[in-house]
């Protein structure tokens, strides 16, 4: 993974280089910084002929670009740039580098020990998301887009997807989160092994039934939430759930805590 | 005989379920025609069995199909647009019948006369729907007028129509029917007075709103005006106090005043300041009001509360009633999940992202979270009749096609996202 930094104060640019070189040497030798500046001008004149993964950018950079603005340039050059932002402010709009920018990342100057720990964290949030786009048909994922910033959400994590009443707008039942979004339900239908259509208006994650009434065709959910089963279906999906590999179930378990240990922490 | 009864039933089926598909803006399924034509021949057996009694048939495809359709779609409106499509329909064949029997026309002539006065009259009422669809929306009042205008308006045209069926003579026919007209055409009028004058109260209404907003931002901004000065005021001192420490070159008193008595005290008079130039470029009187209020709220309890408004946003397509409801209950909450905590946290974003409006809602929070029992009524993790709030928020929210909703929790972060499509792209940056 190449990082770029771009920091017009020396001791803190030298700081941050020393930090990833470290980062990498431990943990992700695959991480080289590959460009370490004091101005966006040599970030463009370097996109011009090469590529980069990661940048490091400040946001009060000594330039008649803003930091918002140097961030967009790259974007256009980079759509796939990773960006951490860091200031010195707290008061910076960190919503609307995050919304905007899709920023993966907004660290905060404070204290030298904080500085690192944030960065590490970052680095590691991105060579995550660096591998990711390495495995093009990367499986376990739904990715929705809330105005610039994508979310992955696990498929694992994910209880049940129901349609509403307004026409194409679906709602995802997930651990942590209530998504809304626009889509068909069919073209979830296959995308994952484990999910099961059991109604016209639920796809459910078999690894997350609890139990089945069959007298009121109702299967209660993980998380406590009841699902409708259609009549015809019944019978499908006691087949379905018998037929669920119990290893691939470890493996899930396995793959679930992995997960959590790796979790990224793109929002702050 | 049952070829006539076939093509008549046929006929009202395509009449009455055409027309309400086609003002519902229904999709059409196999499932859903299947159900019509299921209370379409139960209507028509009926009709054979009480020739003489015609209302019990009407009566019956009334109740059965608002029944379907209320279920489709869970409004409760669709009993108005039924009785009107059928009162419609009654208009038309009375018409019809009069044409063909004056002028002796053929059978075919007399159905096709119905379906044109039909299709003509229901695009007309559509075109009104429109044109008012919003004072019906809002207003519960004006649909449960309209409901009772409506069933009044059946009954009489019925009273009208079928009980004097057995005078054939065509003068007296021709008066009933231009006396229908009349009145069908006095009622649209005098509906569309009621819904004009129920629009005037709304807007009125809004418009009161917006004032009491716009005074409590006043209000707000009265507050901050008056730290500044206080600020100001305490400045001359200060100053002197510095002085004080610099002629004695006392670095460490000198940087221990700075930090506990300067910086800390008036940060937060800056800070506010700093909030309120961005809630500036928030150009909606209607919620700014309310959330200046909050933020004040907020400050007082010690909780840092950002805003961040990097574009001047003029449009957001909700009603703002709405709007100010639902920020309202979200901040309430964020500031009730914040109060016990050590290192709180509020961010409150307005953005614009491709031609979207954006409204993030952040805080911190502490402990473990239930996250779906955090919509079911009456749950909070403060027990009691907290957290009343948030499936209120989404029961409005879910009401707007184009308004996604998210909510979800990412290490010790709660956050809520907004998307409402359709918004004002400015150009102008504001960083």
């Amino acid at each position: 993974m190449r990082v770029i930094i771009c920091e017009d104060e020396i001791r803190q640019q030298q700081f941050l280089h020393k930090e990833i070189m470290n980062y990498a040497s431990f943990h992700e030798p695959s991480i080289e910084v590959v460009l370490c500046t004091n101005t966006p001008d040599e970030v463009f004149t370097y996109l011009e002929s090469k590529e980069a993964d990661c940048y490091f950018l400040d946001i009060e950079l000594n330039h008649p670009l803003s930091g918002m603005e140097v961030a967009m340039e790259i974007r256009r050059l980079d759509p796939l740039a990773t960006i951490i932002f860091i200031t010195s402010h707290a008061d910076q709009l960190k919503l609307t580098f995050t919304y905007k920018l899709a920023a993966l990342d907004f660290i905060v100057k404070e204290t030298p020990d904080q500085i690192a720990s944030d960065v590490r964290e970052a680095l590691q949030a991105a060579f995550t998301k660096y591998k990711q786009l390495g495995e093009i048909d990367h499986p376990a994922m739904i990715q929705i887009a809330i105005g610039e910033r994508i979310k992955n959400i696990a498929m694992q994590d994910i209880y049940f997807i129901e349609s509403s009443s307004i026409p194409h707008k679906l709602a995802l039942h997930e651990r942590n989160g209530y998504y809304e979004f626009y889509g068909k339900l069919v073209d979830f239908e296959n995308v994952d092994l484990s999910f099961f259509r059991c109604h016209k208006s639920y796809l459910i994650n078999l690894r997350h039934v609890k139990e089945i009434n069959r007298k009121d065709r109702i299967v209660k959910m993980t998380n406590g939430t009841e699902c409708i089963i259609s009549f015809r279906q019944l019978r499908e999906l006691q087949k379905r759930l018998l037929d669920l590999p119990s290893t691939d179930q470890e493996i899930w378990m396995d793959e679930r805590k992995n997960h959590a240990n790796n979790r990224t922490r793109d929002c702050n | 005989m049952t070829t006539t009864f076939f093509l008549l039933s046929l006929l009202n089926f395509l009449i009455i379920y055409g027309s309400i598909f086609y003002v519902m803006q229904l999709k059409v399924t196999i499932q859903r025609v299947l159900s019509c034509l299921l209370v379409n021949t139960i209507v028509s057996l009926l009709a054979v069995q009480f020739p003489q009694s015609l209302w019990i048939p009407m009566i019956c495809s009334i109740c059965f199909s608002s029944g379907i359709f209320y279920l489709l779609t869970r409004q409760q409106i669709v009993l108005v647009h039924l009785v009107t499509i059928h009162i419609i329909s009654i208009l038309a064949e009375y018409t019809a019948l009069l044409f063909v029997e004056a002028l002796n026309l053929s059978v075919f002539i007399h159905g096709s006369l119905i379906i044109i006065q039909v299709v003509f009259v229901v695009i007309l009422y559509k075109r009104l729907l429109l044109y008012y669809k919003k004072d019906i929306r809002f207003s519960i009042q004006s649909r449960i007028v309209l409901t009772v205008i409506v069933c009044i308006t059946f009954v009489v045209f019925y009273a009208m129509v079928f009980v004097p069926f057995g005078n054939k003579e065509l003068e007296v026919s021709v008066a009933t029917l231009l006396l229908l007209f009349f009145y069908f055409f006095i009622m649209v009028g005098l509906v569309s007075i009621l819904l004009h004058t129920i629009g005037k109260e709304n807007r009125a209404h809004e418009k009161m709103v917006e004032q009491q907003q716009f005074a409590m931002y006043m209000q707000a901004l009265e507050q901050v005006n008056r730290d500044m000065q206080t600020f100001r005021h305490d400045y001359a001192n200060i100053l002197l106090s510095l002085r004080g420490y610099i002629e004695l070159e006392d670095m460490e008193g000198l940087r221990n005043y700075f930090q506990e008595e300067i910086v800390k005290v008036e940060q937060r008079t800056l800070f506010k300041n700093q909030v309120f130039s961005q809630l500036d470029r928030l150009q909606l009187v209607e919620i700014k009001g309310i959330i200046a209020t909050k933020i004040l709220l907020a400050d007082e309890l010690g909780i840092p509360f950002n805003v961040e408004v990097p574009e001047t946003i003029e449009v957001i397509s909700i009603n703002k009633i709405h709007l100010s409801r639902i920020l309202g209950i979200l901040i309430d909450n964020a500031i009730e999940a914040s109060a016990s905590m050590e290192q709180p946290c509020i961010n409150l974003a307005f953005l614009t992202v491709s031609k979207k409006s954006v409204i993030v809602i952040e805080n911190r929070f502490a402990g473990d979270i239930e996250f779906d029992r955090l919509f079911e009524d009456g749950y909070s993790t403060k027990g009691n009749d907290r957290g009343k709030g948030l499936p209120a928020v989404r029961s409005i929210l879910s009401s707007y096609p184009s308004i996604i909703f998210n909510s979800r929790t990412e290490d010790q972060w709660m956050i809520h996202e907004i998307v409402i499509e359709g918004a004002n792209e400015h150009a102008s940056h504001h960083m």
